[in-house]
């Protein structure tokens, strides 16, 4: 991993974790990095010695490649998808584990509703948003089949579907379904109404939500 | 013949080698492939080595009856001897010994034959499997393949040798290290009584499971079995013996003693899990390493475990067919499990590489079979099947003999036997059963475990046979004979007096099956039928009415009579049956019933259900309700119909189900995808009319099975009255359901409560870290004061009620103070 400065060349360059790191994000006041990739271990660095500070726990922790890591707004929190077939939330600060989030497919990109924070109730023009929603997306798999595998398998059974989860119940809350390939990118539009996925098939769709979304209550 | 080795020979040894026994961290030795860490192989401390052992004798024959010969002649007959044995197997070197009298140089008339242990079969003698090597973290590849040495060190201690490396390692309380590395050191048999069957140990580094079975000389045993009795001439009949036998009779006290009557000890009661209060029934599910048992409990929507048990059985697990026995399938044979409160093991029956078994409907007998590779490839493989007394684990009778005797009617070949081999009848009386040889139906009765008359039953070829499920009554199908001179016939023939009952001729038959009504009433024969040209076949319905005066044979044709015929199921019970006919991917669903209205003597139609999405048939054991499913090609298409109203009550999918199971009450079902695939393995359980109870995903899922139940001991009459006044006898189990629901809900009112709670106390804790951090993050920003982007200045607001409550927040920690 290579921090670079304004002038582009490396400032710091951080070893150490083995196979491809595939997510690195600042953490609280930029004074630490996290880290996360193939060995399925999520790390905390002190961004200015490059000095590991915290990792995950192994038993608590993800079992296989972690793929995707996103943070909240605030950056309080992220979460983190993984092969394993589970998301997981982190405090950022302590990498405590708060919240696991258990699917049926490896998970290959996860994102968090920018609305919904805190468990507070923001009010957001005419809309009242009551619930906090995680959002993952998981794809087709035991372990490592690649896309071009894929192609040959019924697209139902695939799966491949973004999947929505309450942050704090843990609970599916349902599903969007639509790609007929592996889904690898996902991102809610920042006004928290809409999110868009990339998938496999070459498609980015964009998805507005209905008006009950807002009103989910479970 | 496992010797025990103390400590202190452990510790002698160690020191020689320089290793100090007692520093070994057991963990931390793991030595990488072809590294000995200077520990060289040394031959010399290999022959005082005290590991030495004793191989047995179980390759020894002892061939008596043999001509004595003069010195001249010694060499022709050792040639007839030599030859006659090697055709068996290959003799060891030296392996022949004929002893001469030192006086008169003549041969003792006995000699004996080593044979080689063939070395081929990897699980030859004491071994342990290598997929029963598992760490939790590891792949049991890394770990490799390793054999047992035979030395059991005492205090749980094994030592193992590896079969790829030249490595020695010591396998002790759940702890596996790889201790030094040469000699060749052979394995003994008989470990499985000194060691523990099922030595795992949780919670280390490693664990394994000891599966050693006793030594088996294929070889040995097959050429006592061919030879003994052998006519070499007129004067000489070969007498042939194990080695180790002499031994083992040698032992037999020539005085009688009297058996010690033991005083009598209850056991458990096996039927315990009948008397659940709740009513539920137990299923077991196989998925990875693990066998679990679980209660379904459906009012609380998940299972209950009762039991569970890694590496429980090698290959599958099976419910005996009244739910007393859970048996399991081991290398040395099988063993049945259950009991009160756990599943104890109540029996084992040893049989050497069983792999397949079957219980006797009234659970009484058991029988297993094997296969085992011929020494000569040319031949065929050889069958092993045993007999087993269930409760006292007696062996009542075997058979053995060659692949071709047992594999009539179904595959035959390497592929195997159609099994059962043996086909139970009589009920559950467990009175007859009968195996199809050729030509022949060979009926055997348990009491005696001989045929019934000494003699086989002549059927000139006879192609399959089908007891009824209640009465001693077999059913055989006879394909055409002399190119169709002599038609196929069905007949029915009745036990023990071989009677022919009924008999129908059929004409033009290409393939025929027999499904019998559960309660032997009726007799349903699917008859496929070429057509005039040949070139095609049709299919037609045989109905027999067993219970009837002279069994009357009813004709039932299908409307298109070019229908394919997908799936035929009675309904249990019941007088009424199903059948999927018609062309993938949507073909139709009829129902007939066998008693319509007054005229009770005919076959009539019900219904026709068109263009469905199944392939198979599940009545529920109750009847009455029918799932129409879609499996495999289908994708888990579930239609749940009502027959009584002729109305579908649901449909549904279990996205690539590949089985089904009602519980045996047939209250609820069970779908499942097996690890057929490798995706979405796991179970649903669904309510009779097709309502999804639960969802239970498990990797590598391989079995879903519910464990029966015996039948009920209400009479029909009183069963009746039951389901007449069930208002009357329901209200209890309504209030039951009621209060069940009302816990659940706040139950789950209060999780929620609690996980809400928890994260709103986070939130706070994050919240004072993030106002203590305000000033630093101001300093990042290049002194821009607000945490808030600017488009949200409405947002503002709600800091302000942010800020209200970081207020209470402090003053909580001022109360603290």
């Amino acid at each position: 991993m290579m921090l670079f400065s304004e002038t582009a060349e490396s400032a710091l360059v951080i070893k150490g974790p083995q196979g491809r790191i595939n997510r690195a994000i600042w953490g609280p006041l930029n004074r630490t990095i996290i880290s996360a990739g193939e060995d399925a271990i999520v790390r905390i660095w002190d961004s200015e010695t490059g000095k590991l500070l915290k990792e995950s726990d192994k038993e608590t922790g993800h079992k296989k490649t972690v793929t995707s890591l996103s943070k909240a707004v605030d950056g309080s929190h992220f979460v983190t998808g993984s092969l394993d077939k589970s998301a997981k939330l982190w405090d950022s600060r302590t990498l405590t584990l708060i919240k696991t989030y258990l699917t049926e497919r490896p998970v290959n990109a996860v994102t968090m509703s920018p609305l919904l924070d805190h468990g507070q109730q923001p009010s957001l023009g005419a809309l009242k948003v009551q619930s906090n929603h995680i959002h993952i997306i998981e794809v087709v798999l035991g372990g490592g089949q690649d896309a071009s595998h894929v192609t040959t398998t019924d697209h139902r059974a695939g799966k491949f579907e973004a999947k929505f989860y309450d942050k704090i119940l843990q609970e599916e809350i349902g599903g969007v379904k639509g790609h007929f390939g592996p889904i690898n990118a996902l991102a809610f539009n920042p006004d928290g109404k809409s999110f868009s996925s990339g998938g496999e098939d070459g498609y980015v769709r964009l998805h507005h939500f209905d008006p009950d979304y807002f009103n989910v209550k479970i | 013949m496992a010797e025990v080795i103390s400590m202190e020979d452990i510790r002698a040894t160690a020191s020689t080698l320089g290793i100090d026994v007692s520093n070994i961290d057991f963990d931390s030795i793991r030595l990488p492939p072809g590294e000995d860490f200077g520990i060289t192989s040394d031959d010399d401390l290999h022959e005082e080595d005290p590991l030495e052992y004793d191989s047995g004798f179980g390759n020894i024959i002892v061939v008596d009856n043999l001509p004595v010969v003069p010195r001249e002649k010694f060499e022709k007959l050792e040639g007839v001897v030599r030859k006659i044995y090697s055709q068996i197997g290959v003799i060891k070197e030296d392996g022949l010994w004929m002893p001469v009298d030192s006086d008169t140089q003549k041969t003792l008339g006995y000699c004996f034959i080593e044979y080689n242990t063939p070395q081929n079969l990897p699980c030859q003698g004491g071994c342990i499997l290598y997929t029963s090597f598992c760490a939790p973290d590891c792949d049991f590849q890394n770990i490799g393949y390793w054999q047992s040495t035979g030395k059991c060190l005492g205090n749980g201690f094994l030592l193992l040798r590896s079969n790829s490396e030249s490595k020695i390692a010591f396998f002790a309380q759940g702890q596996f290290s790889v201790v030094y590395g040469p000699p060749d050191t052979p394995y003994d048999e008989k470990l499985w009584n000194t060691i523990p069957l099922d030595n795992y140990c949780k919670n280390t580094t490693f664990y394994a499971s000891f599966y050693f079975r006793n030594l088996y000389y294929p070889e040995a045993e097959l050429a006592r079995e061919k030879t003994n009795g052998y006519k070499l001439d007129r004067a000489h009949i070969f007498a042939v013996n194990m080695f180790d036998d002499f031994d083992r009779f040698m032992k037999v006290p020539d005085e009688w003693a009297p058996p010690e009557t033991k005083p009598y000890t209850p056991g458990e009661n096996l039927q315990h899990w009948l008397t659940d209060e709740k009513a539920r029934d137990q299923f077991v599910i196989r998925a990875g390493s693990d066998t679990e048992v679980l209660w379904n409990d459906a009012r609380h929507l998940k299972p209950e475990p009762v039991y569970k048990r890694a590496y429980w059985t090698e290959s599958f697990v099976q419910w005996s067919p009244l739910g007393t026995y859970l048996a399991t399938v081991h290398r040395q044979g099988a063993a049945v499990w259950g009991g009160a409160t756990a599943f104890n093991r109540l029996m084992r029956y040893a049989h050497p590489q069983v792999k397949l078994i079957d219980f006797s409907p009234g659970e009484k007998y058991l029988v297993t079979y094997s296969s085992h590779e011929p020494s000569n490839p040319r031949d065929t493989h050889r069958v092993v099947l045993n007999v087993f007394d269930v409760r006292t684990g007696k062996v009542m009778r075997d058979f053995k003999g060659s692949m071709d005797e047992f594999s009539v009617g179904g595959a035959g070949g390497v592929s195997g036997v159609s099994w059962p081999v043996f086909r139970w009848g009589g009920g559950k009386e467990d009175k007859y059963f009968a195996r199809i040889g050729k030509n022949v139906i060979s009926v055997y009765e348990t009491e005696t475990f001989s045929l019934i008359d000494k003699k086989s039953l002549k059927v000139e070829n006879v192609m399959d046979l089908s007891w009824s499920p209640a009465d001693p009554i077999l059913a055989l199908f006879v394909p055409e004979l002399g190119g169709g001179n002599q038609p196929a016939r069905v007949s029915l023939v009745q036990i023990p007096s071989k009677e022919e009952l009924r008999q129908k001729n059929l004409f033009s038959v290409s393939d025929c099956k027999m499904y019998w009504q559960s309660n032997g009433d009726y007799l349903a024969v699917k008859v496929d039928r070429y057509t005039k040209t040949k070139k095609s076949t049709y299919t037609g319905f045989e109905l027999f009415r067993i219970k009837e005066r002279d069994i009357p044979i009813e004709v039932l044709e299908l409307e298109n009579k070019n229908d394919k015929i997908i799936a035929f199921a009675w309904e249990p019970k019941g007088h009424r049956f199903a059948v999927i006919h018609g062309d993938s991917p949507r073909p139709d669903v009829s129902f007939f019933t066998m008693r319509s209205g007054s005229n009770t003597g005919r076959v009539s139609k019900l219904t026709t259900l068109k263009g469905k999405q199944a392939n198979a048939l599940f009545w529920s054991p109750a009847g009455r309700y029918i799932i129409l499913a879609g499996l495999k090609g289908f994708n888990g298409q579930l239609e749940f119909y009502n027959v009584d109203e002729l109305e579908t009550m649901a449909t549904a999918e279990h996205f690539m189900a590949t089985d089904i199971e009602w519980d045996p009450t047939g209250r609820y079902v069970a779908t499942s995808v097996t690890s057929v695939h490798e995706m979405e393995n796991g179970f649903n359980i669904w309510s009779f009319n097709g309502k999804l109870l639960y969802r239970i995903l498990k990797d590598h899922f391989f079995q879903f099975l519910w464990r029966p139940r015996p039948p009920s001991f209400l009479s029909p009459e009183k069963e009746e009255e039951i389901a007449k006044n069930l208002k009357k006898y329901s209200k209890k189990y309504e209030a039951e359901d009621q209060d069940v629901s009302m816990l659940l809900s706040e139950q789950d009112r209060e999780k929620r409560k609690m996980l809400k709670d928890e994260w709103e106390r986070w939130v706070n804790d994050w919240k004072r870290w993030h106002e203590e951090e305000k000033a630093e993050r101001q300093r990042l920003r290049d002194g821009e004061a607000s945490d808030e982007e600017e488009e949200y200045e409405a947002k503002e607001v709600e800091v302000e009620e942010l800020l209200d409550v970081s207020e209470e927040v402090l003053s909580f920690d001022l109360d603290q103070e």
